[in-house]
């Protein structure tokens, strides 16, 4: 019998798994399932930086992965359970577009980034290439989260999906001598993550509903 | 240990101890002395940068060059002011309860040692950011001043400031996000092999050029001008300034102003310094002149018959930015004005925020229209505020005069449809701004609001320090100063 | 006969042997996850035997139709098992373009137990066949569009050809994205085709909200279990494509060069039987499990769930043809 070769089929198939929940994430409407969506991205994208060191772990890298791991898959669902259990958003988290159209777009935005790909040409690193793609649109269906949904929360969700997106790209860029700024971009994230929960919790209190709806009393 | 290798750590951890420690401190009375103390000793240590070359620490990670000095001195300055402001502010609210006199609704503050740490915190992240070549350490620290002005923005929290914050956190964050982006795909670029570690301190990005992937260089800078642009205000990301300026405190808003948006946009700043020394200045310095007219459009499209003097600031300021970024985008014709137009701005708009929170707490309102006869209720307030607004329109002898002129006679030098653009929209956002000024000084008393006890000296002295450095810095430009410029814009302006 | 035949029809004869196991299967797994005994394993087949011992009842206003659709459906549904290859050998009867019968064999069954259903005259009846007509309306091009897919990717234009081992171990090599996506796809599809949660529930007892269940209302005896048959070979028939999809199993060569079962044939065969038995036993429980975390959803909601099939399949294009 013939071996494969492990590593490049399990990335894909983690790729895979990740477009899947950006997918599940556009579709879906309740909170709940968006949260345990979100946590499983993070549990998978916690995996990346085996891949991006190919020749061996380091004791850093080691450290890290389990740093992203408690952090993304752990600390940030746990936070936005902790506000979602505060608000008890009454509404589901409908979409202004309607689920059918943003599974749609979130199909085009996945076109449009293997468009750009192949546009942008070749990258020196072809690990960048192969996940190019897949983060990209990760990072569109987290903008198309944020700019489509009703409730305020899932524009956390939203952010959080757009982050992760972001350090899928960064992914094949990940080297030793960075594990201190990932942490602190992290670190940055987890803040601005908890910020909004208590933004959210002051909004709700003050207008008794999380609804953007809500929130029209600026404008010109 | 010497000085010079003292004094970044000093300038950073200072704020942040400082913050860390005003949650501790249980009087509020002591906790104000406390952070007039920090902000004092901060301005120190920055007038110390001048006099003594701080050294580097770990390559670029921290790193003082005159851009960074710039930025670093303007920002302390400006929390002086604001934390000389904030005493008597503090002192002035009500902790308790109280009715929202535009929604009628009623809300309470945040917690003071909240709004105090988040003030240091605030100091702390833009002091980082200014003072790293670094494009990583730059991102983490733009990031964490929006993440720590947020609660700032809702010290009242009423609906119209949490609606505010929401949008302020949402949009600066998916716009750092981008700038995030575009930091990545700068890594890319510069890779010219599959495990080549690349340096992302601006000095070794800019050794480069040979190697440089110009799809992904363009893409990256692409990204890094719409992240960091968001959060500098520039339009069509400046949907969130007009918000969380009006609707923060007064002090706040003069912070926002007058520190965030240079930290933001020392972001652009770093990134065309790579470009330039790349060769990319040509594509970049268009993208900069596009977005630089397109956000003194937006501004004079919307300051005309406004109606809300906070709002009319704010929009002024996306005006301003927008003239940063085109002499940005003009190269080094108009580098010094552009760098001195950063000062200007700075010194002049932050006044002119800590007025408008003068005339907020004596006329319960922000519409201009029912603002009127400051001349006589408010009478110092008035007088600073007239000075301001003619400063802020490019007036001279301000400095804000003299560093537009120096953009104009840069825009010159390429044909006459840019420049007269340019003259058209400052002579739009003129008469947008002076017409409710006057309204709002001369006319007469409301009859319902009687003329109740003077003004409080602190309330206008550093709006009045602010506006006398603005006028001195048109009138005198110091050769130290002007050499310092020089260096700064040599940097990123390109010849 | 080459004993490839042999091994093939061996294979279709396993399929319909074990076919009412595996609704037994998702039933237990939704028993076992709900905290219940559940029902015996076995409890189809019961049923079938109980069923084919009686005598049928037909309604007095019905027609040659409703008689002709039990024999109908499962005459397609096993005709569909010839051109569908049990692992790792090919079907028993291959040309190119089975795959398009195979979607014409459903299509017939739909449309033979949609006339009866509404043979009847019953409302309710009526009901489910217009709502199954329109969701299978909207499947079906999906359905067609994945195999179309495949066709692409495996450069065959038969079902034998299409599926991962008869392509051999190379064609998954870097295309785990694409079959993690088409399998996907086909999964919603499955749970749409044979009306499981969140389309149709089938335990629900409101004629109102049932969609198959409905449609099979009036028959009664042998009919009934050729429909209960029929209903559980095209569970399986589903379930076999997606197995033979996500199994990145290496062949075997099975069979030396004369055609006959080579050295390690009986034992390979056993494994490659087993693992792929095992798959579909494995996609039988997910779907229990999808439908015991799952509530049925709103009818006007359920093209969202077809068109989330689209999407996948869409995006399985997509990946392939940036694999291009």
């Amino acid at each position: 019998m013939t071996v494969l070769p492990v590593a490049g089929n399990v990335l894909e198939a983690l790729l895979g798994l990740v477009i899947i929940s950006d997918f599940c994430l556009l579709g879906a409407e309740r909170s709940r399932l968006c949260i345990r969506l979100v946590a499983l991205q993070g549990v998978i994208l916690g995996f990346m930086p085996v891949f991006a060191a190919g020749d061996g772990m380091t004791p850093w890298l080691a450290v890290a992965v389990a740093v992203f791991f408690v952090v993304k898959g752990g600390m940030l669902p746990l936070l936005l359970w902790h506000t979602y259990k505060k608000l008890h958003p009454r509404a589901p988290g409908a979409s202004y577009l309607g689920n059918t159209a943003s599974v749609l777009l979130g199909l085009a935005a996945f076109a449009f980034s293997l468009w750009l790909n192949s546009r942008l040409g070749i990258a020196a690193n072809p690990l960048f290439s192969h996940i190019f793609p897949t983060a990209f649109a990760t990072i569109f269906s987290g903008l198309l989260l944020i700019t489509s949904r009703r409730m305020a929360l899932a524009q956390i969700f939203g952010y959080l999906v757009m982050e992760n997106g972001i350090y899928l790209l960064g992914a094949p860029m990940a080297q030793e001598s960075a594990v201190w700024l990932e942490f602190s971009i992290l670190m940055d994230i987890l803040v601005a993550a908890f910020v909004m929960g208590i933004a959210l919790t002051h909004i709700n209190r003050a207008f008794d509903s999380t609804d953007v709806e809500c929130f029209a009393s600026l404008r010109d | 240990m010497s000085i010079a290798s003292l004094l970044l750590p000093a300038l950073l951890l200072l704020p942040l101890c400082a913050a860390m420690l005003s949650w501790f401190v249980p009087a509020d009375q002591l906790r104000r002395a406390f952070l007039l103390v920090t902000a004092t000793v901060e301005l120190l240590l920055a007038a110390a940068c001048w006099f003594v070359e701080p050294a580097s620490l770990g390559g670029e990670l921290l790193c003082l060059d005159a851009m960074g000095r710039l930025v670093l001195s303007l920002t302390c300055v400006l929390f002086f002011a604001a934390s000389l402001y904030a005493v008597s502010y503090l002192k002035a609210e009500d902790p308790g309860a109280r009715t929202d006199f535009h929604q009628g609704l009623h809300f309470s503050n945040a917690p003071e040692a909240t709004f105090t740490g988040c003030m240091l915190l605030f100091l702390a992240a833009s002091v980082l950011a200014a003072s790293t070549r670094h494009m990583g350490l730059l991102w983490v620290g733009i990031e964490t001043t929006t993440v720590v002005s947020a609660p700032l923005i809702s010290f009242h929290r009423h609906r119209r400031s949490l609606e505010a914050t929401w949008k302020y956190l949402l949009i600066c964050s998916v716009g750092i996000g981008f700038a995030l982006i575009g930091n990545l795909l700068l890594d890319i670029a510069m890779q010219s092999e599959a495990r080549h570690v690349v340096d992302m301190s601006v000095s070794s990005l800019s050794q480069g050029s040979g190697r440089v992937h110009p799809a992904w260089f363009k893409a990256a800078f692409v990204f890094l001008l719409i992240g960091y642009g968001a959060k500098m205000g520039i339009a069509p990301m400046h949907t969130w300034l007009p918000d969380a300026h009006s609707e923060a405190p007064s002090l706040v808003s003069a912070l926002l102003s007058g520190a965030l948006l240079n930290c933001a946009f020392l972001g652009i700043f770093r990134a065309q310094e790579v470009a330039l020394s790349v060769g990319f200045a040509e594509f970049t310095s268009t993208l900069l002149l596009a977005f630089g007219f397109s956000s003194m459009l937006v501004a004079a499209l919307f300051i005309v018959n406004l109606g809300d003097f906070k709002r009319m600031l704010a929009y002024s300021s996306v005006e301003h930015m927008g003239i940063l970024l085109i002499a940005l985008g003009v190269g080094i014709a108009a580098g010094r004005g552009g760098l001195l137009h950063m000062a200007g701005h700075s010194l002049v708009k932050a006044a002119l925020f800590l007025l408008a929170g003068n005339i907020l707490a004596r006329y319960h309102t922000k519409s201009s229209h029912d603002v009127s006869g400051m001349a006589q209720s408010l009478p110092m307030t008035s007088a600073l505020w007239l000075t301001g607004i003619i400063a802020i329109t490019g007036t001279p002898p301000f400095v804000v005069f003299i560093s537009e002129f120096f953009v104009l006679q840069g825009l010159l030098n390429g044909g006459l449809l840019l420049p007269a653009a340019y003259l058209t929209l400052l002579g739009v956002i003129f008469v947008g701004m002076i017409t409710p000024t006057l309204h709002m000084c001369r006319g007469g008393m409301p009859h319902d609001r009687t003329a109740k006890g003077g003004e409080n000296l602190l309330f206008v002295l550093p709006s009045a320090c602010l506006l006398v450095s603005a006028l001195a810095l048109g009138l005198y430009l110091p050769e130290w100063l002007r050499e310092s410029l020089d260096r700064a814009a040599a940097l990123a302006f390109h010849p | 006969m080459t004993s490839q035949m042999i091994v093939a029809l061996g294979g279709m004869l396993l399929s319909l042997l074990l076919a009412p196991l595996l609704p037994g299967c998702t039933n237990r797994v939704k028993a076992m996850m709900g905290g219940r005994k559940g029902r015996p394993l076995l409890q189809l087949y019961f049923d079938l035997c109980r069923l084919m011992g009686k005598s049928p009842v037909y309604p007095g206003v019905t027609t040659y139709f409703f008689k002709a659709a039990p024999t109908a459906c499962l005459t397609s549904a096993v005709a569909a098992l010839t051109v569908l290859p049990f692992w790792p050998v090919a079907a028993p009867a291959n040309f190119s373009g089975d795959f398009i019968l195979l979607a014409g064999l459903f299509a017939m069954s739909r449309f033979f137990l949609i006339l009866a259903a509404l043979d009847t005259g019953s409302a309710f009846e009526g009901m489910g066949a217009s709502r199954d007509a329109l969701f299978s309306a909207l499947a079906e091009p999906i359905f067609l569009f994945c195999l179309l897919l495949l066709c692409r990717q495996a450069h065959s234009l038969t079902l034998s050809g299409m599926t991962t081992v008869a392509a051999g171990p190379a064609a998954i090599q870097g295309y785990w994205m694409f079959y993690l996506m088409l399998a996907f796809a086909l999964f919603l599809l499955l749970l749409q085709e044979n009306s499981r949660i969140p389309v149709d529930d089938p335990n629900t007892h409101l004629e109102l909200t049932m969609i198959h269940e409905v449609m099979i209302l009036d028959h009664s005896g042998p009919d009934l279990a050729f429909l209960e048959y029929a209903a559980a070979l095209k569970l399986w028939i589903f379930s076999l494509l997606i197995a033979g999809l996500v199994l990145p199993l290496p062949s075997v060569p099975l069979f030396d060069d004369g055609g006959s079962l080579g050295p390690h044939g009986l034992a390979g065969l056993a494994v490659h039987w087993g693992t792929t038995l095992l798959a579909i036993f494995g996609v039988g429980a997910l779907v229990g499990l999808v439908e015991s975390l799952m509530a049925r959803l709103r009818m006007e909601r359920v093209p969202q769930v077809l068109a989330m099939a689209g999407a996948f399949a869409g995006l399985a294009a997509l990946t392939l043809w940036r694999q291009a």
